[in-house]
């Protein structure tokens, strides 16, 4: 517990030394803002090009479709963005030496990992409804068509939650057991890349954390479906951890 | 307090440490010499658990303040907030951690850089917070990997007194180092690893009294020639090191030495402009027998 708490604010320190929270937090409002910005936008600077075509009435845009394209970019830019700024979070002190003299102190690893894991799940469960709340101010003041309550921008907002959840458990387990944060990031992507082919096999589709994808894009409202993914999600967090913490015990860290 | 028998460590086919025996009792200075690669960080690092040996048995008892070679901290930490962490991870309450802190980074003497980030610190200012984290919980047993490696002259002599303040206080040190001289000046017992095996060990008295032989050395006016040559045949000389024209005589058999010698300089019938006698340093005997181990 001592480990923990410690980790817990030596976490928040970093992240704000490191701008690691600046970083990722201007990739996601950034996006929140500029996208529907950009969509409103896009069909009167076509049209400037003075081919005559009425490309507003060519390029529909609804609340539901400028929201799924924010959803889109974050899906891409934002999982990026996340994957490149933690792949270091093990690994890197694992290279660097940093667990040597705390180790001394009877530092605990489970500590250490937990607190990783719920810090970061904690950054990206404010940031995510922040910035999908800001997104839905837009999409909302723009577009008029197909119009999306602030309820069903929180359910996507939360299942999007969700999804990041299970990357930062994945880059924190990888990062115990691989020391280049290069190999960290590209095994992560892979990992994620792999998820919407294999989702593919209706088998494995129940036990895939890509059901957040697909809830979040149909933007709806929560209901009881999300119980079993949940489920499976805190399945996968406890055998990240789990594997986690044991490679950090048993591994030579000099 | 802490016991190795047998300890081998293999990295693949490379045997790094090759069946270490040795002890170091309570309230001791224990000096663990070597030269670059004989595995002395190796042996540090299996006595904090940091990596398991292959072979062997290892006990530490008592609580441990562990000082690697090369420290390593999180650079955006400042001084303080690095002792902070280490202070909560070991469990200590917010008042305790700040003068605990505010003590050791006078005793290190940090203090005035103590706000700084460690990310600017040079190498030696490094050093020195890593002695006051191996010293944050109060140790009953303090290992330290060159602890003076990267400090000036005066950063050495109050590092080594510091050392010697612990050991005042009850304290147990196993201390390694290729710098003789600094062992010698506060180590009660000395072990001499060459390539995984101890060469030498025993207290200082020991050692000098057993191993400390006298060295003659002797200046000639002009070039020394072939002399080196033939004194080396005689068996009362251990070696011979020729520094222009100043020749130093190692001496195994001091007794017949003493007439023998003068009387072989006659013969050579070559003008001396200074004759003395020495006795070895420590330094010489662990020249020796790193050589004679080779
Ligand atoms: N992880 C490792 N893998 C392979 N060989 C290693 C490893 N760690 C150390 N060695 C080898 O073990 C030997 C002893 O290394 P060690 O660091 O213990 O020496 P040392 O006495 O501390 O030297 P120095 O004075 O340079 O610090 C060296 O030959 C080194 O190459
Ligand atoms: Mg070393």
């Amino acid at each position: 517990m001592h480990s923990f708490k410690a980790y817990f604010k030596k976490e928040i320190l970093e992240g704000m030394r490191t701008y690691r929270y600046i970083i990722i937090a201007s990739v996601f409002i950034g996006f929140a803002i500029f996208t529907p910005m950009m969509l409103k936008m896009l069909p009167s600077i076509l049209e400037s090009q003075g081919d005559g075509i009425d490309y507003s009435q060519l390029m529909k845009v609804t609340q539901t479709s400028a929201l799924q394209n924010y959803m889109g970019n974050i899906l891409q830019l934002g999982t990026l963005v996340v994957v490149l700024s933690l792949m270091g979070i093990v690994a890197e002190e694992v290279k660097n030496h940093l667990f040597v003299m705390p180790t001394s102190k009877e530092l605990s690893f489970t500590g250490v990992i937990l607190s990783k894991g719920v810090h970061y799940s904690i950054l990206v469960s404010i940031l995510i409804p922040i910035a999908m709340t800001i997104n839905y101010y837009y999409v909302a003041m723009l577009f008029e068509d197909g119009v999306v309550t602030l309820q069903q921008t929180l359910s996507s907002a939360f299942h999007l939650t969700c999804y990041f959840i299970f990357i930062i458990h994945l880059l924190i387990c990888i990062g115990s057991y691989v020391k280049k944060s290069g190999v960290v990031a590209t095994i992560t992507m892979l990992v994620l890349l792999a998820m919407p082919l294999l989702n593919k096999i209706n088998a494995l589709s129940k036990v895939l954390p890509y059901y957040f994808i697909e809830a979040a894009t149909k933007v709806s409202n929560l209901d009881s479906s999300v119980f079993m993914p949940l489920l499976v999600l805190s399945g996968y967090i406890v055998l990240l951890n789990g594997m986690a913490i044991h490679r950090l015990k048993t591994r030579e860290l000099e | 307090m802490i016991k190795v028998e047998g300890l081998v460590k293999s990295y693949g086919k490379h045997e790094v440490l090759k069946g270490l025996n040795f002890e170091v009792k309570n309230n001791e200075i224990y000096g663990f010499l070597g030269h670059n690669g004989a595995g002395k960080s190796t042996t540090i690092n299996i006595l904090t658990n940091l990596i398991k040996p292959t072979k062997g048995n290892v006990s530490v008892n008592g609580s441990i303040g562990y000082l690697p070679e090369d420290p390593k901290f999180y650079t955006y930490m400042t001084g303080a907030e690095y002792l902070k962490l280490i202070g909560e991870i070991s469990g200590f309450s917010k008042s305790n951690i700040a003068t605990r802190s505010a003590e050791l980074l006078e005793l290190v003497g940090l203090k005035k850089d103590a706000k700084r980030k460690v990310g600017g610190y040079s190498r030696g200012m490094r050093q020195r917070l890593g002695f006051a984290v191996a010293l944050f919980n109060k140790p009953q047993i303090l290992l330290l990997d060159e602890p003076a490696s990267a400090l000036d002259p005066e950063g050495r002599k109050e590092m080594l007194d510091l050392i010697q303040q612990f050991k005042n206080e009850g304290g147990t040190v196993f201390l390694s180092s290729h710098i003789l001289s600094d062992l010698e000046r506060i180590a009660d017992r000395i072990g001499i690893l060459n390539k995984g095996s101890m060469v030498l060990e025993g207290s200082l008295e020991e050692i000098k009294g057993e191993y400390l032989l006298p060295i003659y050395d002797i200046e000639f006016e002009n070039p020394i020639g072939a002399l080196p040559k033939r004194l080396l045949a005689e068996a009362w000389v251990e070696d011979i090191q020729v520094k222009g024209t100043v020749m130093s005589v190692g001496i195994s058999n001091p007794i017949v030495a003493k007439t023998e010698l003068l009387r072989i300089l006659a013969e050579n019938n070559q003008p001396v402009t200074s004759y003395q006698v020495r006795k070895s340093s420590l330094e010489d005997i662990y020249m020796r027998a790193v050589k004679e181990n080779a």
